[in-house]
């Protein structure tokens, strides 16, 4: 005699599937009829709750109706910019190269000493740009903006 | 109607049964007394225009499975929106629990209401024509318009899913 049946097959034969062989094994089988025979009885139990017992009640909703699906649109929608944040913003946007990083510091530096070097020139004196009739000229020009022609001018001048 | 049963008397012998059904089919006792309603109305048509199927059960049960099959298709929003705020679920029948029910205990029942509840739409039109009705393979693929291999297929996913709801607590 063949192998005996699984319970797949046996839930199979009772469905009217299987195939020829296993219907005439189930047939000759004592054991395979006998688990067969039980999950008959466990099915005409299954009939015998939904003809003749209470479905379980439902719990009522704690939420109002309506705030149920307006949650999960927000909830939805609130995850779908995350989602475009993570994958879609990120690949468009390039994250900064080493030299860009580099290049960036590079400027950041020169300005941090220019603006050392135009703070060190105001200690020579305030106004010593704008006070035309006082000591100006290359002394108060550090960066060399200005020219050393303010003063021949002013000594042509006097 | 000449020969045939009357509408009173169809009406008599069906409608607990096929208000039965269609809260299986629906899990909504109003849903499914709005079905029956439909159903008879048509039966009212039908006697109307001289019909005269073989049997006349068969008939009131394929016009009620298919109702209740488009009711589920028309959309999850209506039906969802009239159920979620109701706490429904009378008894299917008012009666005592039989010994062995009450055997059965709260739990299982739960649970076989449970994998009852989860199956698809016609996993549970197939169990209950073939297994409640007693209707055969050839008539239910005939009632749903579906193929006998697609019926044996539906079948036989219902049946592992409650017998293992009703197995457990058995063995
Ligand atoms: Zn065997």
């Amino acid at each position: 005699m063949s192998r005996c049946l699984s319970e797949r097959t046996l839930v199979r034969l009772i469905a009217g599937n299987g195939r020829e062989n296993q219907r005439a094994h189930l047939a000759a089988c004592d054991r395979c009829d006998a688990r067969y025979r039980a999950i008959g009885r466990d099915l005409d139990r299954v009939t015998d709750v939904l003809l003749h017992t209470e479905p379980p009640r439902r719990s009522p909703s704690l939420l109002p109706r309506y705030w149920v699906p307006v949650t999960a649109a927000a909830v939805a929608g609130i995850a779908l910019l995350v989602w475009v944040e993570i994958t879609v913003w990120r690949a468009v946007t390039p994250a900064p190269s080493e030299e860009v990083t580099a290049f960036l510091s590079d400027i950041s530096a020169t300005m941090f000493s220019a603006r050392d070097a135009l703070a060190a020139g105001d200690d020579s004196g305030p106004g010593a740009l704008s006070d035309g009739g006082g000591a100006g000229g290359c002394s108060s020009d550090p960066l060399g903006i200005l020219g050393c022609e303010s003063d021949t001018a002013n000594e042509q001048a006097r | 109607m000449e020969g045939g049963p009357s509408y009173d008397d169809l009406f008599d012998a069906h409608a607990r049964r096929l208000q039965r059904l269609c809260r299986l089919l629906l899990s909504d006792r109003e849903e499914a007394e709005e079905v029956v309603q439909e159903v008879f109305l048509k039966l009212h048509k039908a006697q109307d225009q001289g019909a005269a199927p073989t049997s006349w059960g068969a008939w009131l049960t394929r016009v009620a499975v298919n109702l209740c099959h488009d009711r589920r298709r028309a959309g999850w929003w209506p039906r969802w929106r009239f159920r979620t705020d109701r706490i429904e679920d009378v008894g299917l029948v008012a009666r005592e629990p039989n010994p062995e029910e009450a055997a059965i205990g709260e739990e299982t029942l739960r649970r076989i209401w449970t994998a009852f509840r989860r199956l698809s739409d016609r996993q549970r039109e197939v169990f209950v024509l073939r297994h409640l009705e007693g209707w055969t393979t050839e008539e239910v693929a005939t009632a749903l318009g579906l193929r006998t291999g697609s019926v044996k297929s539906h079948l036989f996913r219902a049946v592992r899913e409650l017998r293992a709801a009703a197995g457990r607590s058995f063995r």
